[in-house]
């Protein structure tokens, strides 16, 4: 092969000249060159062959169809990603939450009623339980023997006892009133107690104990109570006799030294329960002193200077026995309770007329809701989920939007 | 003349919305485009998806169509996919032959219907040859070489289709040709003997 002189044949002017895009004295010029440089000319052999083998190669077949479908092509929501799903989820079940918490807030509105309808019933109930406990102090005293008279108008009762019995019970000292009615002041009380006691000295065996009978003249106290008790029974003089059907107490002269000072105390508690015991439905009528009985005596309350009568028991009764006395009353009756014995009955009505208040009273406002109904207190818990579930959806919604997929 | 009328139709039908008439110019260019993508590819999987992602792109910018030509304005579209590949891929600018001739992907189905058996085999392990070479050169160059000596298109058309001048063309083309002239005579026992290039 000769070898050319000078430059050879650039592969850009050989691959130009293959392709025939060559200006025609540029192809002359290479063509007198190749002619001349074996070197440009073998490159211009193997380059020819070379785009011979690349345009032989076959054209290879499709392996299916590449048509486009309108899926392919039509615009296509992004998918929510799992974040905005769950966010999406989220926010829709804690309003259902929400809702719910305010269906039943409301319904509970409306079932339950106002706690202010209740408290006039809580504080009358707070002030029953004291009344008793103030008249229970009062009327602790209760004379157990009640007079033998009493005792035995008890065991063997008998209209026309029934009768004495009520009137004895009427007239007796010491005899309490029945609890809820009657307050007695304290020293009436201890007075009471005391005449029931039966005196040391005394001899007398039969009526060893000064009943608490009503003060009574000596004739008069026979009278009334002949003309109460049985017609059978006649009065007898004062001091000699004993009526054996009767509940009336004959003082003894032996005892007549005690007794005074007994019956100015009984005289005294007699007063006081006559003024606050009202008299025997069925007796009324009949003078004092008259001697014939009649059917509707009418009972005189004793004054002070009667004498008591004894009672006359046929029968020894058991000693009575003693009761310790709370001579303190409660504070809040010690001032209404007079020194004077006049001044006692009006006062022991008046306290007696007055609940006494409850000891411990408490606030008004705390009284009001002392008892609080179960549902009231739902409400505020109620308040604070409505809140607490209006803040979670409201938060859960703003991440929801910052979430959601761009289109 | 009248298949240039029809394309035209066609592309104005198309723009309007009707994938039908997409569809038609479809089939009259997924030959060429994936024969192309193949070439450049080397890969039939890879040709293929790259072939069907280049007509969805051209459906999709076919409003961006203003006239002439629509096979140079399709190849385009789909040299674009295949660069878009090769970089995704990163492939080697020069791949080993051995693996691109013992990888079974790079055997297609081969249109040749008046060989005989003999000649189809020697002119399978050629193609598989020529390929191989083809996929160790630049991607550029690999395209140009593509479009000009597969493809038979013109420096302009191939300027057109890879928005370069013509002097690059000239220049790309030239320097591809010549770096597969060395390859196949430097591996000139993978070439048939009759195939075999001829040195002075």
């Amino acid at each position: 092969m000769r070898e050319p002189q000078g430059k050879h044949l650039a592969d850009e002017v050989i691959s130009s000249y293959i392709d025939g895009a060559l200006a025609p004295n540029e192809t002359a010029a290479v063509r007198r060159h190749l002619a001349e440089c074996g070197v440009c000319a073998a490159n211009l052999r193997t380059m020819r062959e070379t785009v011979l083998l690349l345009k032989e190669l076959p054209q290879v077949a499709c392996p299916r169809s590449f048509i486009i479908r309108e899926a392919d092509v039509m615009p296509q929501r992004p998918r929510p990603s799992g974040l905005f799903v769950f966010l999406r989820s989220a926010t829709a079940a804690v309003a259902i939450l929400l809702a719910a918490v305010l269906a039943g807030d409301l319904i509970l509105r409306q079932a339950v009623p106002s706690p202010l309808a209740m408290p006039q019933t809580a504080v009358v109930r707070e002030a029953a339980p004291a009344a008793p406990s103030a008249d229970q102090q009062l009327s602790v005293p209760t004379v157990p023997a009640d007079t033998g008279a009493a005792a035995k108008l008890a065991a063997a009762p008998s209209p026309e006892m029934t009768q004495a019995a009520t009137l004895s019970r009427a007239g007796t000292k010491g005899t309490p009133p029945t609890p809820t009615a009657i307050a007695l002041p304290t020293h009436v009380v201890e007075k009471a107690v005391v005449a029931t006691q039966p005196p040391a000295a005394t001899a007398v065996p039969a009526s060893a104990q000064p009943a608490a009978a009503p003060t009574l003249t000596p004739a008069q106290p026979r009278t009334a109570v002949a003309a109460l008790a049985a017609p059978s029974v006649t009065p007898t003089p004062a001091g000699s006799e004993r009526a054996a059907s009767t509940e009336l107490v004959e003082p003894s002269a032996t005892a007549t030294s005690d007794g005074a000072t007994l019956t100015a105390n009984a005289a005294e508690t007699a007063t006081a329960i006559a003024e606050l015991t009202p008299p025997p439905v069925g007796f009324g009528g009949g003078e004092p002193g008259a001697g014939t009985p009649t059917p509707t005596p009418t009972y005189r309350p004793p004054t002070a200077t009667s004498t008591p009568a004894p009672s006359a028991t046929p029968t020894p009764l058991p000693p009575t026995p003693t009761r310790t006395v709370t001579a303190t009353a409660p504070p809040t009756l010690a001032p209404t309770v007079a020194p004077t014995p006049t001044a006692v009955p009006a006062t022991a009505v008046a306290v007696a007329a007055v609940p006494p208040p409850a000891p411990t009273q408490a606030p008004a406002d705390a009284s009001l809701y002392a008892t609080p109904s179960p549902a009231a207190s739902w409400g505020p818990l109620f308040r604070l989920a409505e809140i607490a579930l209006l803040f979670i959806v409201l938060g859960l919604g703003a991440l929801t939007l910052v979430s959601r997929p761009k289109r | 003349m009248s298949d240039v009328m029809d394309e035209t139709a066609l592309i104005r039908a198309a723009q309007k919305g009707n994938i039908a008439s997409f569809n038609r110019l479809v089939l009259n260019y997924q030959a060429l485009a994936y024969n192309v993508a193949y070439r450049i590819l080397g890969d039939s999987e890879a040709a293929s998806d790259a072939t069907q992602d280049a007509f969805l792109k051209a459906y999709k910018a076919l409003a961006q169509f203003r006239g002439g030509s629509f096979k140079a304005w399709l190849m385009r579209i789909v040299t674009n996919v295949c660069y878009d590949q090769l970089r995704q891929r990163q492939r080697r600018p020069t791949d080993s032959l051995d693996d691109l001739l013992t990888d079974p992907d790079h055997a297609p189905v081969l249109i040749n219907g008046h060989e005989g058996p003999e000649a189809h085999a020697l002119r399978e392990e050629l193609n598989r040859a020529i390929q191989a070479c083809i996929g160790t050169l630049p991607a550029d160059q690999r395209i140009t070489l593509v479009l000009s000596d597969v493809q038979g298109m013109n420096y302009q058309e191939i300027a057109d289709v890879m928005g370069i001048s013509i002097g690059t063309v000239k220049s790309r083309l030239s320097r591809g040709r010549a770096r597969l002239r060395d390859a196949l005579l430097v591996h000139k026992e993978l070439l048939p003997h009759a195939y075999r290039l001829h040195s002075e």
